[in-house]
């Protein structure tokens, strides 16, 4: 399996909550029309989808089923393009495990804590959990205060924590940090 | 010594000063420790399981099967009730009226009229029980769940959809096992959520799910 490096994303959280919503209501009135329409698929996928008795089911399927691959990919990157912009690439492979794991930052149990929250798949909604990947988000403040914490320990920090910690700073607001969309 | 050990001395791999007697001292042994006071009341595991009690029922024995239910009830949750439910199906109020009162005020009492009302299925009681564990602040997961029912489509639409978005791992999980969807595969992540779900609701349909929702009703006018 090969690895990614991290991105960073401004994220715009109501964009996202809106885009949600609406994939929820499809869902459960299983419109296929509006299902394609939302999440821009192409002719062939949206005659596909008519031919779903429960379109939700699709969405049930491990990623890998042929069934459920298309419709995922479009899902995050609809998401992708409505509520969240690039800021930061890191160059290093490395980046993930200097965070979870490199002692300075994890002696400063508040620096740590963020960490956490922001490589916490779990706090993403369900469709951009893909397997395997790493992600998480942090509102504002909350990035505010990393980005603060990390420039506190900025002597002690790697090279790669070091353009982690001015990426960080690029950002205005919510965060979402993922490896794979 | 054994006869193994006897050979590999015979053979020169060990020499008899290698081999431990058996009265030399264990390597680890339990710990006296006279400084803490005894587990007095400590609970013995019940020996005996549901399926037991269900198999005496199913075979006629009916007596057997209450004493079981009376030998594993650990003092609320899905034993009581079933066995609450068996007082009730042999009319003996005496032993009904305390399981009741547990009943009552069990503080996850949710769980058993959510169980009982997936074991419905698309009984006139089940929406009502639904709404009495929403009035109890059931979680969201339980109540889409819930909601998920082969016989009616839309709502068990509703209920696959609010699940996916509130706890996709069991989502997947009931795909795979409850719905059997073509490809979809348990979530490991909520196994265990999953079987002690729906170990209750299959042990109440076994039952019989209307003289536990019974039993469900009478304990609730016990807590208004």
């Amino acid at each position: 399996m090969s690895r990614h490096t991290l991105t960073l994303y401004e994220l715009d959280r109501s964009a996202l909550k809106a885009l949600s919503g609406d994939l929820k209501t499809v869902l459960k009135n299983n419109d296929a029309a509006t299902l394609a329409a939302l999440l821009e698929l192409s002719t062939t996928v949206a005659e596909d989808l008519q031919r779903d008795a429960r379109l939700v089911d699709r969405f049930l399927l491990p990623e890998e089923h042929p069934r459920s691959r298309v419709v995922m990919a479009s899902v995050r990157r609809i998401s992708k393009k409505r509520s969240m912009s690039p800021v930061f690439t890191s160059e290093h492979l490395s980046l993930e495990g200097r965070l979870r794991a490199y002692e300075p930052l994890r002696d400063d149990q508040r620096v740590a804590k963020l960490i956490d929250k922001l490589l916490d798949q779990t706090r993403l909604p369900w469709f951009l959990r893909p397997k395997n990947a790493t992600g998480g988000w942090l509102n504002g403040d909350q990035r505010h205060e990393l980005a603060a914490g990390l420039r506190k320990l900025r002597t002690d920090l790697s090279p790669e924590l070091l353009a982690f910690s001015e990426g960080l700073m690029e950002v205005d607001g919510d965060i979402v940090a993922h490896d794979a969309l | 010594m054994s006869w193994i050990d006897k050979a590999k001395v015979a053979l020169g791999i060990l020499s008899p000063e290698d081999i431990e007697e058996d009265d030399a001292e264990p390597r680890a042994q339990r710990r006296s420790r006279p400084d803490r006071p005894p587990l007095s009341d400590s609970m013995e595991a019940p020996q005996q399981s549901l399926e037991d009690a269900f198999e005496a029922r199913e075979a006629g024995d009916i007596s057997r099967m209450r004493q079981l239910l009376r030998e594993m009830d650990r003092g609320g949750g899905l034993r009581t009730a079933i066995r609450a439910a068996a007082a009730l199906e042999a009319e003996d109020e005496n032993e009904l009226q305390p399981l009741l009162v547990i009943l009552a005020q069990d503080p996850a009492r949710w769980r058993l009229q959510l169980q009982t009302a997936a074991a419905l299925g698309g009984h006139d009681q089940a929406e009502e029980l639904r709404q009495r564990a929403t009035a109890l602040k059931a979680p969201a997961w339980a109540l889409a769940w819930c909601r998920i029912d082969a016989k009616a489509e839309e709502s068990s639409r509703h209920g696959l959809v609010d699940l996916l978005f509130c706890d996709p791992a069991l989502a997947r999980t009931v795909a795979a096992r409850d719905l059997e969807i073509d490809g979809a595969c348990a979530d490991t992540a909520a196994a265990a959520r999953y079987a002690g779900f729906a170990h209750g609701r299959d042990c109440i349909a076994r039952f019989g799910s209307e003289r536990v929702a019974e039993v469900l009703n009478r304990s609730q006018s016990e807590a208004s």
